[in-house]
C-alpha cells in the first residue's frame, strides 16, 4: 500500500521515513466488538491522563522550587501570582487522581475479563508495574507542595515499610535521605518525580502500548464477538478521541469548580491536625492501618500490613502464571471472586475512611 | 559432550567478566546511596523556661531534631515525652474532650498524661526523657 501524497508535507515525510509503514501498522490491529468492549476504553484515558500529567508537570517545574524553605512559598506563588498558575497546579492535581481511578479501572477490567492469559502475559506484568510506578509518582509528588498534610503522609508512609525485614529500616533511609524528613527527603522526592519515574514509566508504557499494537485487545472466555471487530485505526481511535475530550471536560469542571486547596506550611514540630488523611487511593492502606492492633498474638501489626501488601504484590505479578484454567481457555471463578473481593474490600475501606 | 570453542569461551569470560565488574559497582551505588550519619547531636538541650509552660497546659519543645512534649503535672513536677506517636511517628496533640490525653489524629492512638499507650494503634508508650531544671531553665536528656 502506498502512502496517499494527498498533502505536502506529508508526502516529504513519507520519502524519508516509515510514515506509511506506521500507517499500515497501526491499521493492522483490530479490536473486538463485545458486551464488555466498553472497558476498552480505560487504558487510553488512562494514558491520556499521563499526558496530561506530563504537559502541567513541565509548567509547574518552571516555578516550583524543591527546598524546604521555598518549596511552600513557590507552590503558593503558583496558586497566587503566576497567571493561570492555580489552573494548571489544579488539573495537575485532579489529573493525578482522574489518573490512578482510570488505572484501577483498567486493571479491574482487566483482571475481571482475564486478559491476562496467552500471549499477553507481558502486558499484565508491565501494566501491573505501571500501577506500582504511578502511585509512586503520587507519593513523590504529594511531598512537594511541603504542607502539613503532604509532611504527615510522607511521614507516615516511610515509616510503615521500616517493619519489613532485611531492607526495611534501610530501604526507608534511601527514600527518605536522611533520618528526619527534611531537604533530603524533599529533594529525593523530586528528584524522583521529576526525573527518573517520568524516564522509566515512559519507557514502561511504550513498551505496554507495543505489546498491545502487536498483541491487541483480549476477549474474555465464552464471550460471543457480536460483530466483526473494529479497525483501531482510525475507527476506535476516534472514540479514544471522543473519550478523551469527555475526559479533558470531566477534568477541567474538577479543576475550576473545586480548585485544588494548600494547607499551612509544613511544620515537623506541630501536632498533625485533625482530620489528616492520605489521598483516597491510599484509604484502604490507611483504614487497614487504623484498624489492626498494635500486637496480632506476638507480631506487631504494621509487619502484618506490610506482609498482606508484599503477598497481594507478588500475587498480582504472578497471576497469568497461577490462574491455570484461563490459561486453558476455560473460565476461572475463583479469580473472578477475589478480583470481585479485592474490589469490595477497596470500596469498603474508602468508604470508611470517607464517613467516619 | 563437545568441547568448548574458542567463542564459546570468550562468551563465558565476558560473563563472568560483567558479574564480577558488576558487584562492586551495585555495593558502591548502595553505599552512595545510603543516607550518611547525622551530624552529632547534644545528648541534652535546653529547651526552654518554665514560664513557657502554662500549668494546663503541654507544650511542645524542640530537642535536636525531635518534638518534646513538656507537661507540669498535679504533683507540681515537670515531666517530657517524645511527641512522636509510637505508632507511625506523628506529632501527638494535646485533647481535653474525655478527660486531658495525648492524642493521634493520624490513626487515633491515645496515650494518658504520663505518656502510657491507652487507645489505638500504638504498640508502645511515647518515650519518655529525663528533665532536669536550672532556675527557671528545662534541661531534657533523653533516656
Amino acid at each position: 500500500m502506498t502512502f496517499p501524497r494527498n498533502s505536502n508535507i506529508l508526502g516529504w515525510l513519507s520519502d524519508r521515513l516509515p510514515v506509511g509503514w506506521l500507517r499500515e501498522a497501526a491499521a493492522a490491529k483490530s479490536v473486538p466488538r463485545h458486551k464488555h468492549s466498553f472497558w476498552y476504553i480505560f487504558g487510553g484515558l488512562t494514558l491520556f491522563f499521563f499526558g496530561v500529567q506530563l504537559v502541567t508537570g513541565l509548567l509547574l517545574a518552571l516555578y516550583y522550587q524543591p527546598s524546604p524553605e521555598h518549596a511552600y512559598e513557590s507552590v503558593a506563588g503558583i496558586v497566587n501570582d503566576v497567571q493561570h498558575g492555580w489552573l494548571v497546579r489544579s488539573i495537575h492535581s485532579w489529573s493525578a487522581n482522574l489518573l490512578v481511578a482510570m488505572l484501577f479501572i483498567h486493571m479491574f477490567s482487566a483482571f475481571l475479563m482475564k486478559a491476562y492469559r496467552k500471549p499477553r502475559e507481558l502486558m499484565w506484568l508491565s501494566g501491573a508495574l505501571l500501577l506500582f510506578l504511578m502511585l509512586g509518582f503520587s507519593f513523590t509528588g504529594f511531598l512537594l507542595p511541603w504542607d502539613t498534610t503532604a509532611y504527615f503522609a510522607t511521614l507516615i508512609g516511610t515509616e510503615v515499610p521500616k517493619t519489613m525485614p532485611i531492607i526495611g529500616t534501610w530501604g526507608v533511609s534511601l527514600i527518605k535521605g536522611a533520618e528526619e524528613i527534611g531537604e533530603a527527603t524533599l529533594t529525593r522526592m523530586y528528584s524522583l518525580h521529576v526525573i527518573y519515574l517520568p524516564l522509566i514509566a515512559l519507557a514502561i508504557i511504550s513498551f505496554h502500548v507495543l505489546l498491545n499494537q502487536l498483541s491487541g485487545s483480549s476477549t474474555p472466555v465464552g464471550t460471543a464477538e457480536r460483530r466483526p471487530p473494529i479497525r483501531f485505526f482510525p475507527n476506535y481511535f476516534y472514540r479514544d478521541l471522543i473519550a478523551w475530550g469527555l475526559g479533558l471536560a470531566a477534568l477541567l469542571v474538577l479543576a475550576t469548580m473545586l480548585p485544588w486547596g494548600l494547607g499551612d506550611k509544613a511544620d515537623p514540630f506541630a501536632s498533625a491536625p485533625s482530620g489528616i488523611r492520605p489521598e483516597w487511593y491510599f484509604w484502604p492502606l490507611y483504614e487497614t492501618l487504623r484498624m489492626i492492633p498494635a500486637q496480632v498474638l506476638w507480631i506487631n501489626g504494621e509487619l502484618i500490613v506490610n506482609l498482606i501488601v508484599g503477598t497481594l504484590t507478588i500475587f498480582w505479578f504472578s497471576v497469568p502464571f497461577i490462574d491455570r484454567r484461563s490459561a486453558r481457555g476455560e473460565r476461572s471463578p475463583v479469580f473472578t471472586a477475589i478480583g470481585v473481593l479485592l474490589i469490595s474490600y477497596m470500596l469498603l475501606t474508602i468508604g470508611l475512611a470517607y464517613f467516619t | 559432550m563437545n568441547e568448548p570453542n574458542r567463542r564459546d569461551f570468550l562468551k563465558r569470560a565476558f560473563a563472568l567478566w560483567a558479574l564480577i565488574s558488576a558487584v562492586p559497582v551495585v555495593g558502591m551505588l548502595a553505599q552512595y546511596l545510603t543516607p550518611g550519619k547525622a551530624a552529632t547531636t547534644r545528648e541534652t538541650v535546653m529547651v526552654g523556661k518554665t514560664d513557657d509552660i502554662p500549668a494546663d497546659t503541654p507544650k511542645i519543645f524542640r530537642f535536636n531534631k525531635e518534638p518534646v512534649v513538656v507537661l507540669l503535672n498535679p504533683a507540681g513536677q515537670y515531666k517530657a515525652f517524645s511527641a512522636r506517636c509510637t505508632h507511625l511517628g506523628c506529632v501527638v496533640q494535646f485533647q481535653t474532650e474525655g478527660g486531658p490525653h495525648f492524642g493521634c489524629n493520624c490513626h487515633g492512638s491515645q496515650f494518658d498524661m504520663s505518656g502510657k499507650n491507652v487507645a489505638g494503634p500504638a504498640p508502645r508508650p511515647l518515650a519518655p526523657f529525663r528533665v532536669n531544671l536550672d532556675g527557671k531553665s528545662i534541661y531534657l536528656t533523653k533516656v
